[in-house]
């Protein structure tokens, strides 16, 4: 006996037959991440929030015992944060982008450009979420198709064969992408070409593949009819800006970003404040202490805030949640060039981004310096966006430096294996097969 | 533009649930039917369940609705019995007393080290289960929750390795004991209800200490100086770098310490009413007075707010007195 299935809902073999559903299926995924509170929502389980806290960018002012374990750098494997933000969430929108990639490559009825479109957005997906895992968490389960059966039981994959499918993906997404923005009406809301070159210069970058980190970021550099650094440092955050290679459009009515409503404080915060390290970090006559952030004075009390993000609430929406932009382009490609003794160029770059600051060139001369004053830059060019810092700081082998000083200024205390997040224990209970990290 | 989104994964091959029931029951009356019993003896045997098996979120989803391979064995026993104790005149006194004695059995479980129950659920043990670290008391020394370090690493919170199915959350027998007695135009019923059990006590649901949240008066017993003997962890603000942080939750999560005995006897409801005897002539057909006490008396040893619905913050149920007059024309 066979029953229709309910009217609001599809089959799945029938969202793959026409161009609309299927891309439907696709841009579902962005509308997802900006309606939760974690991942990449920017709102405030999200984990450049909670990667901010454990490092030396956030103060938590929340009770939240789940939200305080980040910040005392003190995770429980049973944090419920940890599970459903920086575990549960990529992996679903994996699955929804291996589910995307097998219906186009199944269903009939999806115009060609439309698939070629939707492929190269699907592998983009899958490699975003795989470069936030494995930055995590360290070795994790590669999941490549939607078989539960076979991914139930899926053990953990070194981080390099991770990073080499993140590469292969983007490349692929690379060749299927268009490098303009023909198929998302004109707005940087959709990943294109230039999103995949972004995110595949990075991953050359984290996987310390000098020459081909630098000539991916060229690509995006040289393009200038598309992408340009904002001069005003107020507009960088804009919808549609010139600087922006991908945004998350905001879906909450009467909301423009998640991170503008949780960061600009009125009163006491409830989540976070900007951690007093930051703020010194800052060189003096920095124009972005200025313009990216803010303070609100409660008595005998002042605290910092992001102001990157400038509208708290309301319409109509004029900034989006900036995902990848220009100005990490100049950054990658200064700590590559620096990386292979070409320290002329790389001061050069590492200069364009400090006098768009307001900022004088670089007073750095050798490699480890100069390195150094990348990594300083990264930290105030980059803060409380996607996680950067966190993982910058692991990835130069500064973190133990970097962590020692600034856990006991927030009270608690530094071990070398919290660089690395535990894996959630409810997926161990689940699936026998995976290990936990050293120090849980 | 609007997007869609998968909301399950594809099973095809599930089916119905299958229960298997075997009753036997024998009903006595003896003395002119003063005295009626009842026994009724059955067994349950139900396999096939079509649950939302959990899968690991590396799937997509944390379910997908399907069979499972188990055997459930739900048997018991139940006694009614019903007297007639006095019946004279003026005055009479009935009973009514049951009991239940309920058991339940995993009889089966083919893989189960493969699926995920593997650490919830035992073949051969009940359901009710609970795998847990067993609770060893605080360390004089130290302040500090200890379990029972099962697997010898060293280490007492190790998830699975030092759990343990010590303990489990289930009812040993229940029932209820209904008295009722009349003298000429009084009315008495007394109505108590017994369960013997287990359940998750104070401590799972322990507001952390510092929190806006009211305590028990038990942490005014908390470990405070080396040498204390006491059941409740120390407080320290140290909170994450300390052991006593992280053994905190582990208790509220896995401690066997937050499952203890929740037997209670409450005297559930008690009437006494009085019917006003009226002349034939009146117009009133019936005046009746009464007065009805409810959960007056709760006798238990348990730590916590309600027996009955025990562990969380949930208010039990509230002593109610009630009285009133009842005129029929």
């Amino acid at each position: 006996m066979a029953i229709n299935p309910p009217e609001t809902q599809l089959v799945t073999a029938s969202v793959f037959t026409t161009d609309a559903t299927a891309t439907a299926a696709m841009v579902g995924i962005y509308s997802q991440m900006m309606q939760s509170n974690g991942f990449t929502s920017g709102d405030f389980g999200a984990i450049s929030n909670l990667s901010g806290m454990s490092g030396d960018e956030l103060s938590n002012f929340s009770p939240d015992a789940s939200l305080t374990e980040f910040y005392r750098d003190a995770l429980v494997t049973t944090n419920s944060f940890l599970y459903s933000s920086c575990w549960s969430e990529p992996y679903s929108y994996i699955y929804q982008a291996n589910a995307v990639l097998e219906g186009v490559q199944q269903g009939s009825g999806i115009s060609d450009a439309v698939k070629k479109q939707l492929t190269g957005e699907a592998l983009f997906v899958r490699a975003y979420c795989n470069f936030y895992l494995v930055n995590l968490f360290g070795n994790v389960p590669l999941i490549l198709s939607t078989a539960y059966a076979d991914n139930a039981h899926a053990a953990r994959t070194a981080a390099n064969a991770v990073y080499g499918q993140i590469v292969a993906d983007l490349k692929m997404a690379q060749a299927d992408l268009s490098p303009d923005f023909s198929f998302s009406n004109g707005e940087r809301v959709r990943p294109n070409q230039g999103a995949a070159t972004a995110l595949l210069a990075r991953v050359y970058l984290y996987q310390e593949n000098w020459t081909d980190a630098a000539v991916q970021a060229s690509g995006l550099i040289g393009n200038n009819s598309t992408y340009n650094l904002e001069t005003d440092l107020d507009s960088v955050f804009l919808a549609n800006s010139q600087e922006a290679i991908w945004e998350l459009e905001p879906v909450r009515p009467g909301y423009n970003t998640n991170e503008g409503s949780l960061f600009i404080l009125s009163t006491v915060p409830s989540y976070y404040a900007l951690n007093p390290g930051l703020i010194s970090a800052f060189e003096i006559g920095d124009q972005r202490r200025s313009h990216w952030v803010d303070s609100l004075v409660v008595g005998s009390n002042t605290y910092f805030y992001p102001f990157k993000y400038k509208i708290v609430s309301g319409t109509p929406v004029k900034e989006y949640s900036m995902e990848l932009r220009l100005a990490e382009q100049f950054l990658i490609r200064a700590e590559a060039e620096a990386q292979q003794n070409q320290l002329t160029t790389a001061a050069a770059d590492l200069n364009t981004i400090r006098s768009r600051a307001g900022l004088p060139n670089t007073t750095a001369t050798d490699q480890v310096s100069l390195l150094q004053a990348i990594l300083q830059e990264r930290r105030v060019e980059l803060f409380t966006e996607g996680s950067h810092r966190w993982f910058d700081l692991r990835r130069t082998g500064n973190i133990d430096a970097f962590m020692n000083p600034a856990a006991v200024a927030k009270g608690g205390s530094w071990r070398s294996t919290d660089q690395w997040y535990p894996i959630p224990q409810m997926e161990i209970q689940l699936d026998p097969t995976l290990t936990q990290n050293a120090g849980y | 533009m609007a997007g869609l989104e998968p909301t399950a994964l594809l099973n095809p091959n599930y089916g119905w649930e299958t229960v298997r029931k075997l009753e036997v029951g024998l009903n006595l009356g003896f003395i002119k039917d003063r005295i009626l019993l009842e026994l009724d003896s059955y067994r349950n045997r139900s396999s096939n369940q079509l649950v939302n098996y959990a899968l690991p979120t590396i799937t997509g989803f944390n379910g997908i609705t399907a069979n499972l391979p188990a055997v459930v064995q739900n048997s018991g026993l139940e006694i009614e019995l019903n007297t007639v104790n006095i019946r004279g005149k003026q005055f009479t006194w009935t009973s009514s007393f049951n009991l239940t004695v309920p058991h339940n059995l995993l009889l089966a479980y083919p893989n189960i080290a493969s699926s995920p129950y593997a650490n919830t659920y035992v073949v051969g043990k009940p359901l009710s289960i609970i795998e847990a670290l067993h609770y060893t008391g605080v360390d004089p020394a130290t302040g500090v929750y200890t379990f029972q370090d099962v697997n010898h690493n060293g280490s007492d919170l190790d998830i699975p390795g030092d759990l343990q199915a010590l303990k489990k959350i289930a009812k040993a027998y229940y029932g209820g004991l209904m008295n009722h007695f009349s003298y000429q135009g009084f009315g008495l019923d007394i109505f108590f209800q017994f369960i013997k059990q287990t359940g998750y006590n104070y401590l799972t649901g322990f507001p952390t200490p510092g929190t806006m949240a009211n305590q028990s008066t038990i942490v005014l017993s908390r470990w405070q100086h080396p040498g204390n003997q006491t059941n409740v962890e120390a407080y320290t603000q140290g909170g994450g770098t300390g052991i006593t942080f992280i053994n905190y939750l582990y208790a509220q999560i896995y401690g066997d310490n937050r499952i203890s005995d929740a037997s209670f006897i409450r005297l559930k409801n008690i009437y006494l009413s009085y019917t006003v005897p009226l002349g034939n002539a009146a117009k009133i057909e019936m005046m009746k007075i009464f007065l009805q006490g409810q959960n007056l008396l709760t006798i238990t040893h348990y730590l916590g707010m309600d027996p009955e619905n025990n562990g969380s913050n949930l208010l039990p149920p509230l002593k109610i007195l009630t009285g009133g007059l009842q005129i029929n024309f």
